[in-house]
């Protein structure tokens, strides 16, 4: 066999070989983009008051009303068709009036433009009120939890040697940042955003009167002033009566996290 | 949101329009490939519309016919072969649509589905293509009937190949003639007459009146008529005969060609027996020879009064024959009523396709009556020494047509087993069939026999 | 996080990429050889528009790969794939225009990226909107007014060097604007300002004469007015107008129906209306499944035959099989648009990958099926694979806003959301 005979052999064979690769490459591609599989997420949670039922959030935009095409279905007279949309932007989520008859409401306020909606916020449409539950915030509330727990276990160790020598200690609300402790001075401790509270807090979520810390025996309880966005230790509302606050808590007030230290500052007697 | 990516299937419906568009297209690729890749517009293939490259067309007996060589089409160095085989063979330019050159492009071009042309291309030459006609016999008929417009057709009725194929006028491929779009002598040049042709049958349409009479009148071989060298009709009108022939009986009416005998067998059916028999043998039909699709033969009584049913009876009035159609008559009358299709190109495709298609035109115990009808018939009127050792069968007419001279037909086979052939000759504007058709059938089946 | 979830990220996703460049590197070297040694000396050209094109390639995927996270990358695959074809079959014809298509692929690939970071952000998207449409039509008006007038079609606009056709770029633009509707998910379903800008597109390419691509406009405006609005009611009656307006072009211009007189007749026109589709139909037949081999054709010699034509070389050379893969690439890209759609993080990018595939298909179909006579011949290319620089940057863009559908293009964000 030949140059030339070799040449036009090979020639011939690139015929078939690139059918075959054609073949190979497409089959490849398409098998791995027609058998992809999507995830879906839950972004947060609109979580019926009464009842507490959670509604998922998983997409970027949620349509709400009484359409069977909304995506949040709320089969009650007062709502609109077509009530409202929720989004996902970088701002947060937002929720916005799409011509409601009733209107939209966030922690008892209608809404005209667009609003940010934070975590706990009150929204309601029409009589069908909700709490929006964002899952982010909550995620961080956990992830901030384990974290004091791991913490705390260091700090009873040197605590339990200081209980040793009889020292006693004043607890803090520590904000989440950590740059700022408010220390509870006093057996029974007013927080909120009034002047005449023990602990002034600036935040707008928070109501004027949000929540009472107290000495009961040896423990510290946290109790519900009947704030507006509520009181939260754990992530989880505190609503009837008192909670007991142990070391590294989380403690959220409308929306506003706290850490709870309680051997923050040595007692001085 | 739901809603909205919900909207998305309307893609859907595209991308199944698109795929089934995608399939449409693989499919024509598949079931069309073939025409396309050997269309004309095809510069692999042809050169300014001429076919260049392409396989050898040969005959029977391994004459070569058409060649490629150094990329020009060459035909056979005989100019008789070349013009009596042109029908056949075709022409490079795809004028002559019955021809091997177009029916048989993809297989001379080597066109394959998965290939292409591939193999054209990179070795030179496509697949031989050989027909079942003999050059040679088909060079004598094309000099018997000595110029004059008409055609000759042989086949075998018992393997269906057509062993002549004859279509006059014709010209020479090699030297095709200037005035071939403006000389009369070429009129209808490039249609096969054999295949694609109709004219008035005359008198061999007796033979398809007396199978009706066969198979609708009762009594019809002890019927007798009564012919007073024409038959008046009731509604007026007469047909005229060819003689007085006085009181007649049927088979002395098919020996006689008796006219008046015939007007009344047709006008004693009437026009549903008549049309319903007719057509079951094959009128108003179409035959795929070798791909070719005949012309089909008419027999159109609609809204025709009695002495309209008496002319067509005779073959006359608006009755017109194919050539292969009356060819495959007398296949059947020969082989008990039923033949193979015919034809031409012996692919291996078109032998099965040849071997296994048959068609049924006549009954049986009509088709042996009607055989004795026509071997009578030659005995006493052209004498068996026309045809030699054949035990002949067969009917000329001489077909009427408006002011110009009659058509002459014959159409016949052999009886003998050894030699199973029917023929049909036709020369337009010719005159009488005993005269001008029955001399070429003699001589071209005497060369047949000789060559065999 | 549900569990669900959870189980749905461990997944191992089966695309090999490194196997599949590697085959698609393979593929595009013995494409290239009959090309690089057709002439008696190899082009230096040629081999360094070819040597550069598979070294960007693989710049790209080593990139994307370890610096941008990427770890779907079928679509790039299948972009590159084409563009190749598409490089290797234009620089066969003529050697000249290696070069160009090669920029023009380069163009494309910075469009494509560019695109795909701007999409990640709905407010982006949102802001651009206007911008955008203004400049879309403001290129078709700049058009109109100043532009040349090339095989019949008024849509050139020349710039020395380098010629564009703009209503290739407004075709991102068009499915930019569309798919930009977020907070008007519900409040305005109305289309109307949409369809003024639709109607102000599709108007421009009638004066044009660019049939074609007036066309795919107007499919993939009903594509994005009914995934926006799910108004057929709305979206028939202008479907009829259309028609009827169509209709009235065909009775009082004859001359445009004239255009179309081959249709569906194109043998018996072989040489004048079908002369094209002809020569597409007989020598895509003729190179049967494995083709004739690259370089060995005879379509290349019609006219426009690197552009409106290429799919019949492509069967002609390359072979059927090959034909009916690169069409078969798009068609299941329509249908990985079509589940990502389904499962899109927001509206923007469900509507952004259903009208890019639609876009693609309808350009798609009027091309393939244009020119083997199931469709009416308009002259629109064969997206990635024709000669065009305009048209090369649109099909990338394109292919970029379906990829941007996909979250797991921007892994930081997937992250955050799988967490």
């Amino acid at each position: 066999m030949d140059i030339n005979e070799l040449y036009i052999s090979a020639v011939s064979l690139t015929r078939y070989l690139l059918a075959g690769l054609a073949v190979l490459i497409t089959g490849g591609c398409v098998v791995s983009l027609v058998t992809r599989r999507f995830g879906s997420r839950v972004g947060s949670y609109l979580v019926e008051f009464k009842t507490k039922k959670r509604i998922p959030l998983t997409r970027w935009e949620n349509s709400i009303g009484r359409s069977p095409t909304c995506d949040v279905i709320l089969n009650v007279a007062t709502v609109s068709r077509f009530h409202a949309v929720i989004s996902k932007r970088r701002t947060g989520w937002v929720v916005a009036d799409t011509g409601s008859r009733t209107g939209v409401y966030v922690n008892g306020e209608q809404i005209g433009k667009p609003v940010v909606l934070k975590h706990g916020d009150k929204v309601s449409f029409g009589t069908s009120v909700f709490e929006f539950f964002d899952v982010d915030v909550d995620d961080a509330e956990r992830e901030a939890e384990k974290e004091r727990r791991r913490q705390a276990k260091i700090n009873a160790r040197t605590v339990a040697r200081a209980d040793n020598r009889g020292a006693s200690f004043l607890p803090a609300i520590i904000d989440e940042a950590g740059d700022k402790a408010y220390v509870i001075g006093c057996d029974s401790c007013t927080i909120g955003r009034s002047p005449d509270c023990d602990i002034r807090l600036k935040y707008h979520s928070l109501s004027s009167e949000h929540a009472r810390v107290s000495k009961i025996g040896n423990g510290w309880y946290i109790e519900d002033l009947g704030s507006t966005n509520g009181t939260k230790v754990n992530a989880r509302f505190v609503t009837n009566g008192r909670r007991k606050l142990r070391d590294g808590d989380i403690i959220g007030l409308g929306g506003v996290i706290f850490v709870f230290d309680e051997h923050y500052k040595i007692k001085k007697n | 949101m739901n809603t909205v990516t919900k909207r998305a299937y309307v893609l859907l419906a595209i991308i199944i329009a698109f795929i089934g568009g995608l399939v449409f297209l693989a499919v024509s690729f598949f079931t069309q490939g073939g025409t396309w890749a050997t269309h004309r517009v095809n510069g692999h293939l042809y050169s300014q519309g001429e076919i260049k490259n392409a396989g050898r067309i040969l005959d029977r007996n391994g004459v070569i016919l058409a060649q490629s060589k150094n990329g020009e089409r060459v035909y056979n160095s005989d100019k008789n072969i070349r013009k009596a085989t042109l029908h056949a063979v075709g022409d490079t330019y795809g004028y002559i649509a019955t021809g091997a050159h177009t029916l048989c492009r993809d297989k001379l071009t080597g066109y394959s589905f998965v290939d292409g042309i591939y193999t054209l291309i990179n070795t030179g030459s496509g697949s031989d293509v050989n027909l079942t006609i003999d050059a040679k016999l088909c060079a004598n008929a094309y000099r018997y009937l000595d110029s004059r417009k008409g055609t000759v057709g042989i086949y075998n009725y018992k393997t269906g190949e057509i062993v002549c194929m004859v279509s006059t006028p014709t010209y020479d491929p090699k030297n095709k003639p200037e005035d071939i779009e403006t000389n009369d002598k070429y009129e209808a040049v490039y249609m096969n007459r054999l295949l694609n042709g109709v004219f008035t049958p005359g008198s061999t349409f007796k033979t398809v009146t007396t199978v009706a009479a066969l198979e609708n009148i009762p009594d019809i071989n002890s019927c007798t008529f009564e012919c007073t060298g024409a038959h008046a009709t009731a509604q007026g009108g007469q047909i005229i005969c060819n003689n007085t022939h006085g009181k007649i009986s049927f088979g002395t009416a098919f020996t006689k060609s008796c006219n008046s005998a015939y007007a009344q067998m047709g006008i004693g059916m009437g026009a549903d027996v008549m049309t319903a028999t007719v057509n079951s043998m094959g009128f108003g039909k179409s035959f795929s020879v070798s791909g070719v699709n005949t012309a089909k033969s008419r027999f159109d009584l609609k809204g025709a009064v009695d002495i309209d049913i008496g002319w067509a009876s005779i073959g006359q009035y608006t009755t017109l024959v194919n050539p292969l159609h009356m060819l495959m008559i007398m296949g059947c009358a020969a082989s008990d009523g039923s033949t193979p299709i015919p034809y031409f190109v012996s692919d291996s495709l078109y032998d099965v396709v040849g071997s296994v298609r048959t068609e049924r035109l006549l009954q049986q115990t009509t088709a042996s009556q009607l055989k004795t009808m026509m071997r009578n018939n030659v005995i006493n009127n052209y004498g068996d020494s026309r045809f030699p050792d054949m035990q002949f069968c067969g009917k000329t007419g001489t077909a009427q047509v408006a002011d110009e001279a009659s058509h002459a037909w014959f159409t016949g086979f052999s009886a003998d087993d050894s030699f199973p052939y029917a023929i049909v000759v036709v020369v337009e504007n010719g005159g009488g069939g005993s005269e001008v058709a029955v001399p070429i059938a003699s001589k071209i089946m005497k060369d047949l026999k000789n060559a065999l | 996080m549900s569990d669900k979830t959870q189980k749905k990220k461990k997944v191992k996703h089966p695309f090999n990429w490194l196997s599949m460049l590697m085959l698609t590197t393979i593929f595009q070297l013995i494409s290239m050889m009959p090309v690089v040694f057709l002439t008696e000396e190899p082009n230096v050209e040629v081999v360094s528009v070819f040597g550069g094109f598979i070294l960007v390639q693989w710049l790209y995927f080593i990139c994307a790969r370890n610096f941008a996270s990427q770890r779907a990358t079928e679509l790039e695959i299948i972009a590159f794939a084409l563009s190749g074809i598409g490089l290797v079959t234009v620089a066969s014809v003529k050697p000249e225009y290696a070069l160009k298509q090669f920029i023009a692929i380069l163009i494309g690939l910075a469009a494509f990226i560019v695109l795909v970071a701007i999409m990640r952000n709905v407010e982006v998207i949102s802001a651009l909107r206007i911008p955008v449409a203004i400049g879309a039509v403001g290129l078709l008006a700049v058009n109109l007014v100043m532009a040349e007038t090339v095989n019949g079609a008024l849509n050139w606009i020349n710039l020395g060097a380098f010629s564009i056709q703009p209503s290739e770029i407004v075709k991102i633009a068009f499915i930019f604007v569309g798919a930009a509707t977020l907070e008007k998910l519900q409040s305005a379903r109305s289309l109307t300002r949409y369809l003024i800008f639709s109607l102000g597109c599709v108007g421009a390419l009638f004066l044009m004469r660019d049939f074609g691509t007036a066309l795919i406009f107007f499919a993939t405006f009903v594509v994005i007015a009914f995934m926006r609005s799910g108004d057929i009611k709305t979206i028939g009656l202008i479907c009829t107008g259309a028609i009827l307006g169509a209709g009235l072009i065909i009775y009082f211009k004859p001359y445009v129906a004239s255009r179309f007189a081959a249709y569906r007749h194109v043998w018996e026109l072989a040489n004048e209306g079908g002369f094209q589709q002809t020569r597409v139909l007989s020598y895509s037949a003729s190179g049967g499944l494995f083709g004739l081999g690259i370089g060995e054709g005879r379509l290349r010699h019609i006219f426009a035959s690197t552009t409106d034509l290429i799919f019949g070389i492509l069967c002609e050379e390359w072979g059927l099989i090959v034909g009916f893969c690169v069409v078969l690439c798009f068609a299941f890209v329509a249908v990985y648009a079509l589940r990502i759609a389904r499962h899109a993080r927001s509206t923007v990018y469900s509507i952004a990958a259903v009208a890019a595939a639609a876009m693609i298909l309808v350009q798609l179909a009027l091309n393939v099926f244009g020119v083997t006579d199931l469709l009416p011949l308009t002259g629109v290319t064969l997206p990635f694979v024709s000669r065009g620089g305009t048209s090369m940057i649109c099909s990338w863009a394109l292919f970029a806003f379906i990829k941007s559908a996909d979250i797991k293009t921007y892994p930081k964000l997937e992250k955050q959301m799988e967490e």
